[in-house]
This record gives C-alpha cells, structure tokens and sequence, in this order.
C-alpha cells in the first residue's frame, strides 16, 4: 500500500513518516507541505492512500480532498488534524477517516486497514457537502493533472458537452456544468450568456461590435466574449459597482 | 516600586472617611436629618422662624457629625482588623459616644453661658435621651448604607477578577496540540529541542494559569513571548522570522500578564501560517512621555484565504483586559494596510521602579 505525507509543517511530516516506517506493507511514497503539492505528487506516485493534514497554506486539504475525489481512481484521503473542531464535524464524521495529532501508532494502523473501505462514494458526498467555494480548478491535460488557482481563472465557456476553462496559463476541460460553477463563484464570475462566465477581475473594458452587439473583453483573453441582449443591463450594473 | 496596576482591594465596609467625598456625604446626611428634624418640631404659629431654627439644629449636627467622622476616621485601621460584627457594633458605639458627648457639652454650656436656653427642654436627661435615640436610628442607617455599598462594590470586583480569570485562561487548542505533535516528532530525532519545547510550554502555561489581574514587568513578557514564537519556530521552520526591536522602551514598564504573547501569537496564526512562504512579524516599542507604544505588524494572508476564526476574539480579550487594569487609559488599534496588518498597543508607564 503505497502512502503520502500532507502537511505543511515539517516535524509532523517527519514524526508521521517514522510511524509509517513501522506499519508492515506500507510503502512511504514521498510527501508534501501543501495541497497543490500534494496533487503533483499523487498523480506522480499514484498513492492508494493520502494523509491530508486539514489547515494548509495555498490549498487546504478539504479542497484537496473534493479534488482528488473527483479523480478517475481516487484514493482513499484520512484527515490529520491538531484539534477536531470544525471542519471533520461539519461533515458526516461517520464517512471520513480522521486521525487526531499527536497520531497513535495504533490508531494509525486502525485507519489504513480501513482506508479501502473509505471510498468515492463518500468522498463525493463530502465534496457535495462542503459549502466553501473552491480555490483551484484541477482539471487532467493530455493525462497530466493541472491546478489552476483560481484567481488565474479567466473565464469558463461551455459547449455541448464540456466546459473549456480559460486561464493565464492555457486553456482546460472539465466536466462541470456552468450553473454549478455559477453559483459555487458567485462573488468572482458573472454569468454574460447563457454559455459564459467571466471573471469580473480579468474584464477590461465593455464594446459595441459593428453589428451593435456587446462584448466583454478580458485581460490575456484576445478573443471578446459577446453579452447576450437579455443580460447586457445586469452586466452594465455589476462591472459598475465591481462586484 | 511602581504601581501595580490594580491595587489590593480595601476590604472593609467603613469607606475611608477622611476623604472629600466621603465627608461632603457625611455633611449632606447630617444637613438632611437637620431639616428634617427642624420641619417636624416646627410649629406654624408660634415661636422662631423656621430658618432660625434649622440654623441652629444643623450647627449642632454637624459639630456631631464631622467629630463622628474624626473618630471613625482615626479608629479605622483598628475596626478594620476585627470581626464583621465586632466592628460594626463599635462603630455604632462610638457614634453614639460621641453624641452623648457632645449633647453633654452643648447642655452645660447653654446651661452656663445662657445662650439658646429656650430651645433646650427642662429636662437634662429627656434632652440627652432623645438625641441619643435620634443619632442611634441615623447611624444605623448610615452604616448600614455603606455596609450595602461595600458589598455591592465588591460583587462588581469580583466578576471583574472572574472575567479576568476567564479571558487569560484561553490557549488555542490548536496551538496546544500542534506543539504536542511537534514534541512526539523531536523526540526520536532531536531530544534537545523536544526539551527545551516542553520548558518553553511550561512557562507559557503556567503563566496563562497564574493568578489573574498580577501585573509583571515588561521584560518578563517579553522573554515568554519570545518562548512562544521558539515552539511556533519549530513546527513553522522558516516560514517564520521575527524581529523585535525594544530599545528604549523601559523593561520595568508592569503589564497585566499575557497581553503582548497574544498579539504576537494571532499575527503568527493569521499573517504567517496561512503563507506558503510565510514571513516576518516585527515588534517595535516606544516609549512617548510616560505612555509605552508597542507596534506588532504582520504580512496579510494570501488573497482568497478564508478568513480563520479567532481573529476578533484575541484582540477583544487584550483589550478587555486593558480596559480593566487601566480604563480609558490603555488602547489596542488594529489597523489593514495595503501589505500587512498593524497592530497598536498603547498604555500607560507610571515611571521607573524606585
């Protein structure tokens, strides 16, 4: 059984890579101090389990979890963490796997034998459950994973069947529906068709086409996205006031 | 010595009477019981004038009065060690000690000199009794009244003391079992700081359990912050930096215990952690014609960090704190600018230690 390391503080990592080192069949396959850092890793070693301390900086490990669930062949995540007040209560404590820090040898060899039977099914339903928005989009690239924060976010289009999101970097697919991404980034993106979202941060200017249509240009985005006719007042009003 | 910030409660019931408020209170009761007594002895149709007689009933309540409150205010210190009962009894006692005193001097000496004869009654010992009885249900009263107030005052002590308890008592659980992990991982590895770990967390949590409300000198809260950030250093490695600069600020400045390690604990909790390449927090001090200024600034968290919880919290409990040890004198300013976070902490420097 091959395990990563999340946590961003290094003597917990260490302290947790001396109790594996104790556990028979158990492969200790590297470890990370964040979340981004830790989907690198997990699509690198491919590891069936994943110990994900909660409180992280740049993505912390609920986010990362819903990410890895949304993974084709997700592995098993158990939680790490100092103090059990929010986070594991807010969800069904009965679906997640979570270890209190100082972590017991005991408890620790309790949580992996079992790790297989945490599966996708529950950690869908806590990414279903969690109410905060995310702040990355991962999404697979010609098989490799990539996570895009989401404040490089430039936009998202949807068409028939998936929805292309366009970022500083490149461009991603992922199989999400707009409505969802609409309402999960409400304060961040506004809805200007009924196939675009953009973020208000990117937008540089509003202009009229020749044929009279509106269109929305976006900082490192050449192409402008058109604002459909029923919208063009409610975008006027929320690129106004900025929000 | 400097002051303590807050000094050790005057527990006894008699207020300290020497004092012009209390004496200004005495002569008011006394002027009270005057008018009083000149309306219901005031006959409308006959005799003086009322004002005649209010003057004269308030000159010889008074003279009671204040030699009343000379000899309580002397026999104080000694009532003060005795019983409850005893002393309020004594008081009592002396209060009409006095009266009989004086209402004996006033008698003979109307008696002798023949001034005022017509407002004195024919009897000696009606005249004595019934200003006895008189002085008995006032002083009653009156003690009684400062008996209600000194209980009442120092019910109000006691929830502050309790609040004070409460609000020194709180320590991240977070923080209490993070550092624990970061123990159980340098044991193997490095014994020695594992140790000096479990010394710094000690001090720290002796302090938080400690007497409430005790001030310490600066220089001491300054070594237990520093201890605080040395365990924050373990676990944060790098991330963390600190950088403090104190000169010039007195060492023996007293602070109630345990409010610079708060601030510096809440701008390692909300400006480094949540930074992947975490960052220095840097302490400055001042000192500004006797008020002690101490600047703790912090880099903000990454955009889009959700906010931690707490935040408000520690900087309400200092400043409640504040507000208790020296109210409206002490200030806690918080303050977001563009880069990082500023907090103010100002309050008042009674001079060097003697």
């Amino acid at each position: 059984m091959k395990v990563i390391v999340v946590d961003d503080e290094a003597p917990a990592r260490e302290r947790l890579k001396s109790l594996l080192k104790d556990q028979p069949g158990v492969e200790f396959a590297g470890e990370a101090a964040n979340g981004r850092e830790a989907l690198e890793l997990w699509e690198r070693s491919q590891a069936d389990v994943v110990l994900l301390d909660i409180r992280m900086p740049v993505m912390e490990g609920i986010e990362t979890a819903r990410h890895l669930a949304a993974q084709e062949r997700p592995p098993a995540v158990i939680f790490t963490t100092a103090y059990s007040e929010f986070a594991v209560d807010a969800f069904d404590a009965q679906a997640i796997a979570y270890l209190l820090k100082p972590v017991r040898a005991e408890k620790l060899a309790a949580a992996l034998a079992s790790a297989g039977r945490v599966n996708r099914v529950q950690l869908t339903r806590l990414a279903a459950s969690s109410a905060a928005a995310r702040r990355h989009i991962c999404a697979k690239l010609r098989d490799k994973l990539h996570v895009v924060p989401i404040e490089n976010v430039l936009c998202f289009i949807a068409d028939q069947k998936y929805v292309t999101v366009y970022h500083t970097d490149g461009e991603l697919l992922i199989d999400e529906s707009l409505k969802d991404l609409e309402q999960e980034f409400a304060g961040r993106f506004l809805r200007v068709h009924r196939n675009a979202l953009v973020a208000l941060a990117h937008v540089t200017r509003l202009e009229k086409d020749d044929a009279g249509h509106l269109h929305v240009h976006l900082r490192g985005h050449a192409e402008p996205i058109e604002v459909s006719r029923r919208l063009v007042s409610e975008v006027r009003e929320r690129l106004r006031t900025g929000h | 010595m400097a002051d303590t910030p807050r000094p050790a409660p005057n527990d006894f019931f008699l207020p300290e009477l020497c004092s012009g408020p209390v004496v200004i209170l005495v002569i008011l009761i006394a002027e009270l019981t005057a008018f009083m007594l000149a309306m219901a002895r005031h006959l409308p149709d006959e005799g003086a004038p009322l004002w005649l007689d209010l003057a004269r009933i308030s000159l010889f309540l008074q003279w009671i009065a204040l030699t009343s409150t000379g000899v309580l205010c002397v026999a104080r210190r000694y009532l003060a060690r005795m019983a409850l009962m005893q002393a309020a009894i004594l008081s009592f006692m002396l209060l009409l000690g006095v009266t009989l005193a004086m209402s004996e001097i006033a008698y003979q000496l109307s008696m002798n000199t023949g001034a005022g004869r017509e407002l004195l009654p024919a009897s000696h010992a009606g005249f004595v009794l019934r200003n006895l009885v008189i002085c008995a249900i006032v002083s009653a009263l009156v003690l009684r009244y400062f008996y209600v107030l000194h209980q009442w005052k120092s019910n109000v002590r006691r929830e502050a003391d309790a609040r004070f308890e409460i609000l020194q008592a709180r320590i991240r659980p977070h923080f209490l079992f993070n550092s624990m992990n970061t123990i159980a991982a340098l044991i193997r590895g490095r014994p020695e700081l594992a140790e000096r770990a479990i010394e710094d967390l000690s001090d720290l949590f002796r302090a938080s359990l400690s007497d409430a409300g005790v001030s310490v000198p600066l220089a001491e809260e300054i070594a237990l912050a520093k201890q605080y950030a040395e365990i924050e250093a373990l676990r944060l490695g790098n991330r963390l930096k600190l950088e403090w600069r104190m000169e010039g600020v007195p060492e023996d400045a007293r602070l109630p215990r345990l409010v610079l390690q708060p601030l510096i604990e809440n701008a390692i909790y909300h400006g480094i952690e949540p930074r992947d390449q975490g960052g220095t927090v840097s302490v400055r001090g001042s000192l500004e014609s006797k008020v002690i200024n101490i600047e703790i600034r912090n880099p903000l968290p990454p955009e889009g960090t959700p906010t931690r919880q707490g935040h408000q919290m520690a900087l309400d409990n200092v400043r409640e704190r504040l507000g208790l040890t020296w109210p409206g004198r002490a200030t806690l300013k918080q303050e977001r600018g563009v880069e990082e976070f500023c907090v103010q902490l100002r309050f008042p420097y009674d001079g060097a230690a003697a």
